[in-house]
């Protein structure tokens, strides 16, 4: 075994032992399979047949762009405040 | 404990210096405490039960003889079929040829929980089943009666009903027992819904068998257990374990490309994307014949839950890793000093060259974080975005209906131009360039807003 075996090793070892449990495979609430079969099923069949008639009258892929950059943009914001009440909260 | 303003100065002075309140962490770590225990102490269970069995390993023909099951004096034994079954490959029948029984020994439980998976196939009114659990000497018994009505299914306790239910529907039937003084007692659930509770009055003992006995009818028992829950079918995919179960159960088959680190699971099944048809383990998704058996690897076929395309054989190809170890210099062709120098030379390099193995792991465990959430999640996130962005990208029309005439809206004046500032636009452009105007006033206008927020 070379010595690059033995670093690559500790590193999968730190890997899977200790970050990869970390990580779930699903969230509580949604499952991935659910959440993929949503979005790249009927979600976004339905968006597009819903507005792609609208290409017509405006420019829809800005107008998309911007309202989900509202969206994230949003829901970064009040994590953060929220984050930033739970810290309160604990130190007192 | 309510707010300390309206409370006179000596309370208040109490209550805002008392521990919890100058220490919220531990307040925070109480209420966890509480609420968790309230949790948890509805759901704990009484006993254990007698014994568990799916019947899934037998074989087919009579139950008598395999898994320790005895026929009851006089009567013939139940048969083990493969379909239809409640989960997995085995469930057990009766016929309507007279009287069909069995039994079989288990653990002694003062208290526990008994459940059975129980349907109706066949029979004239009046026909009936019976499944108890005894106590050693037989002397007493508690279980459900199952009638076939005209159009229904009357499930007893014996003595008092439960109610009618469904035909054509397996029905979990539960009871849980228990002592008290020198009784038993006992409460009943079908379906999951509470019946009854019954007390055997003058019989305290523990229940050690299980009896079941059919008369003039069919009927199918499967999954005998504790709960009556963890069977792996629709509606509870999670609880297969194996592929073979997973399909069998109706359900879809996830397979991980990271086998080593992320393990293959059961899920509900859910709308396939025809994209991902041909894919190893991704049969389930290609919904028709011959996009199914293009790949040499599915087969179209009804397993009993219409015709869907499964895998042929489920076998797990090795691993292959996208990345290669750098190999040694060939010093075969070299001779004299030169081989010698280039053998030193690969001698060193091999000390801290890593084998083809170690760089496959190290490939497959970094890959296994692409399984992982946040990511996977964001990957599906950026397929959905590319689909909207393709899609908003294809020229569509759009449908209207007046007076009960169907049409699509004519864009055909939109190519009508004018000259504006001596350059040629037509009318699409300019109300497209008017449009994306306003989406970006608003935006600024949000953006402006939300600045003055974090500031």
């Amino acid at each position: 075994m070379s010595i690059a075996d033995i670093v690559i090793s500790l590193v999968i070892f730190i890997f899977q032992r200790m970050l990869l449990p970390i990580f779930p495979v699903n969230l509580p609430l949604v499952s991935y399979s659910e959440f993929n079969a949503i979005l790249t099923g009927s979600l976004g069949h339905n968006l597009i047949y819903a507005f792609a008639g609208l290409n017509n009258l405006m420019n829809l892929k800005l107008l998309f762009i911007l309202l989900i950059s509202i969206i994230f943009a949003e829901i970064f914001f009040w994590l953060f405040r929220g984050g930033i009440f739970m810290i309160k909260l604990i130190r007192g | 404990m309510g707010d300390p303003r309206y409370f006179s100065s000596a309370v208040k002075t109490r209550w805002l210096n008392t521990f919890f309140n100058q220490k919220p962490l531990y307040r925070l770590i109480l209420t966890l405490f509480v609420g968790l225990a309230m949790w948890l102490v509805p759901f704990s269970v009484k006993g254990a039960t007698i014994f568990e069995d799916n019947f899934n390993s037998y074989d087919e023909g009579d139950l008598t003889g395999q898994g320790n099951w005895l026929e009851n004096a006089t009567q013939n034994s139940f048969q083990v079929i493969s379909s239809p079954t409640y989960e997995g490959a085995r469930a057990i029948k009766s016929t309507t040829a007279v009287i069909f029984g069995n039994h079989k020994l288990g653990s002694e439980e003062a208290s526990g929980t008994l459940s059975v998976a129980l349907k109706f196939v066949s029979g004239e009114l009046g026909s009936n089943i019976s499944f108890i659990a005894n106590n050693p000497g037989e002397s007493f018994s508690a279980g459900f009666w199952v009638i076939k009505n005209a159009d229904s299914l009357d499930i007893t306790t014996f003595e008092l009903t439960c109610g009618s239910f469904s035909l054509d529907d397996w029905h979990i039937l539960r009871f849980e027992w228990w002592q008290i003084g020198n009784s038993t007692q006992a409460d009943f659930y079908v379906d999951s819904i509470f019946c009854r509770t019954k007390q055997i009055a003058g019989y305290a003992d523990v229940l050690d068998r299980i009896k079941f006995y059919s008369v003039n009818s069919e009927f199918l028992l499967d999954f005998i257990s504790e709960t009556g829950t963890g069977a792996c079918r629709l509606g509870s995919c999670e609880n297969c374990e194996t592929y073979e179960s997973c399909i069998s159960g109706g359900c879809f088959w996830e397979h991980s490309a990271w086998p080593l680190i992320v393990e293959d699971a059961c899920f509900e099944p859910s709308e396939p994307n025809p994209e991902y048809c041909g894919g190893f383990f991704e049969c389930q998704y290609c919904l028709d014949e011959t996009t199914c058996e293009t790949n040499s690897t599915c087969v179209w076929q009804d397993i009993g839950f219409g015709n869907k395309c499964y895998m042929i054989s489920p076998v797990i190809p090795p691993a292959q890793a996208g990345w290669e170890a750098p190999e040694l210099e060939d010093c075969e062709a070299l001779s004299g000093v030169e081989k010698w120098l280039c053998e030193i030379k690969n001698f060193i390099a091999g000390i801290f060259m890593p084998t083809q193995e170690k760089v496959e792991e190290f490939y497959l465990t970094i890959g296994a974080f692409s399984e992982r959430f946040p990511f996977n999640y964001a990957q599906s996130l950026r397929s959905f975005f590319t689909d909207i962005k393709t899609g908003f990208d294809t020229e569509k029309s759009i449908p209207v209906k007046i007076l009960g005439e169907e049409g699509d809206v004519d864009f055909t004046f939109w190519s009508a131009s004018t000259t504006i500032g001596g350059t040629a636009e037509n009318l699409g452009n300019i109300v497209k360039d008017f449009s994306t105007f306003i989406i970006i006033l608003a935006f600024s206008m949000w953006l402006i807003g939300f600045i003055k927020r974090i500031l």
